[in-house]
């Protein structure tokens, strides 16, 4: 074949243009016909396929798909509001759990892990200033509305009920305060939450600047976390924590860098305790049980009370995610624990949550 | 060249500044400048509208909630069409399904009069089936290099492997189709390989 005798990149090259006049005419001069044959037809499909016109949105697919991304995001709108009567998209996200609880939890989920992380002085710089002064204002905005109510046609929204509690970055703080102080020595962890309350109040006040974490943030936010998920080896016990708190806490597997925790910490929705699990064996079994919603995975557990799903990928560059949903007793009807698992490397991100009505 | 290339980048760069500062018009004009490419990509991946348009969504979500760590080193565009082309292989994955349609056995082009057959309609659901048959590994690379029109070492940052295996794909996605579309091609008078 001519694959052997010429390389499949240098063909290419000839056909794409790439190649400088004289190397091109020289390279054009070794062909055999099989080659040209090859260059031929590589040229004849390109022409055909640059050829074809592309799939276009409608008017109302376009007005529809804006102003579900913009309600996901809570983009203010730019514009006076489309025509009324068309619905608005949702994601998947957004059938699994009402979106203001989402975003709360989200923000507290982030808030408590930097919290938990403790003090070093590159955290308490750009990262806490941004999340903070979001945290405060997702806060706000949930204590306020609640979340909201679900479209009809979806069938996630109602089940979302049990993990929509309204959810505050105080009452978290508190949550992991008592946490804190019940466990002996858990000290470090009291100490950071003490320590974060009061930064938040200094930092809720000021500009959140864009800024981007770098490395060394990333790496020390990394120690950080590892010492925070000893800290919190401690099975959480939400009996103690009282009806409306949510707790949180860094339990194994923290990812590799701190910068691609806080990455996936913020499409966690509620949250996480995970043993590393093949990846095989999530992919299969994800691929088996489907999308479900959060009180459809009690539904759904089996004997073990594990069900795993799998997730549209939340992590760019990331061949793929799943979901490991344990739901909590029978007697606590919405409680459970959620792992993100991110493939290849299965590494889990390691937060949990348990939530008491 | 790259100069438009670059000029688009610069101009994303200040839209997402401008996003991240909660300015509303900024997400329209990087919806605007995107979504159409955004969702092509997605609907020829996924060949169903409405899943294309799931996966456009859940694409614009996930970056613009990202915004904020974007650094810039490589075009939003880049990173943007990453993330589409991992949702919707994901989305296919989590299905357990391949977006294959069966062709017909013989390609006798019904509109053979047609001035640009490629544009014919009848040819164009064949030529999209004949896509949707190449394997995952080839098809993105077809698609973002041929269809798309995208530099090759664009596709090569978008689907995050070497230029030289972006070259061998696209190569051999194209061979593959070349197969699959043989006897349309013949018809059409464009070379075919008659080997295998």
């Amino acid at each position: 074949m001519s694959d052997e005798r010429i390389p499949i990149d240098r063909l290419l090259d000839l056909v794409e243009g790439t190649l400088p006049e004289d190397e091109a005419a020289r390279l054009e001069a070794t062909l055999d016909e099989a080659d040209r044959r090859e260059v031929a037809v590589q040229a004849a499909v390109r022409a055909v396929l640059g050829q074809l016109p592309g799939p276009e949105l409608s008017d109302d697919e376009r007005q529809r798909l804006r102003a579900a991304v913009r309600a996901e995001l809570r983009v203010e709108e730019a514009d006076p509001a489309p025509s009324g009567g068309r619905s608005v998209r949702r994601s998947w996200l957004a059938r699994a759990l009402p979106s203001a609880a989402a975003a709360a939890t989200v923000v507290a989920v982030i808030a408590v892990a930097i919290n938990l992380v403790g003090g070093t002085d590159s955290l308490q710089e750009t990262p806490m200033a941004e999340v903070e002064a979001a945290a405060t204002a997702e806060a706000a905005v949930v204590t306020a509305a609640p979340a909201p109510a679900a479209e009809a046609s979806e069938e996630y929204a109602d089940s979302a009920e049990p993990v929509a509690t309204v959810t505050t970055i105080a009452m978290v703080e508190e949550a992991a305060a008592a946490r804190a102080v019940e466990a002996e020595d858990a000290a470090p962890a009291a100490e950071a939450a003490a320590e974060a309350e009061m930064m938040m109040e200094e930092e809720a006040m000021a500009e959140a600047p864009a800024a981007e974490l770098d490395a060394a943030l990333a790496d020390e936010a990394y120690e950080a976390v590892q010492m925070a998920a000893e800290a919190a080896a401690e099975p959480s016990d939400a009996a103690l924590l009282g009806p409306g708190y949510v707790a949180f806490e860094v339990a194994t597997d923290p990812p590799e860098d701190a910068r691609a925790m806080l990455e996936m910490v913020e499409e966690l929705i509620a949250v996480v305790e995970a043993a590393p699990v093949p990846v095989a064996e999530l992919a299969d079994l994800a691929g088996e049980e489907g999308l479900v919603c959060w009180q459809g995975a009690a539904d759904l557990a089996g004997a073990d009370g594990v069900i795993l799903w799998m997730a549209p990928g939340l992590v760019d560059g990331v061949a793929g995610e799943a979901y490991l949903v344990v739901p909590g007793p029978e007697d606590r009807p919405g409680t459970g624990v959620l792992a993100l698992f991110v493939y290849p490397d299965c590494r889990a991100v390691a937060l949990r949550a348990v939530t008491d009505e | 060249m790259s100069t438009r290339h670059d000029s688009a980048t610069a101009d994303d760069s200040v839209l997402i500044r401008r996003y991240l500062a909660g300015d509303g018009r900024a997400f329209d004009q990087l919806m605007a400048a995107h979504e159409a490419r955004v969702f092509a990509i997605s609907l020829r991946i996924l060949r169903d509208r409405e899943e294309a348009l799931d996966a456009t969504q859940e694409t614009f979500i996930t970056v613009l909630r990202k915004a904020g760590s974007f650094e810039g080193r490589s075009a939003f565009s880049t990173w943007l069409y990453r993330v589409a082309v991992n949702t919707c292989y994901t989305m296919l994955r989590k299905k357990g399904r391949r977006p294959t349609a069966p062709l017909p056995d013989a390609h006798d082009p019904p509109d053979l009069s047609a001035t640009d057959r490629f544009r014919s309609a009848e040819l164009r659901p064949m030529l999209e089936d004949a896509l949707a048959t190449l394997p995952e590994e080839f098809g993105p690379a077809v698609l973002l290099s041929d269809l798309e029109g995208l530099p090759l070492q664009s596709v090569a940052e978008i689907l995050e492997i070497p230029l030289g295996t972006v070259k061998s794909r696209v190569f051999r996605g194209r061979k593959l189709l070349a197969e699959h579309l043989g006897n349309l091609m013949a018809a059409s008078g464009y070379p075919i390989e008659d080997e295998q």
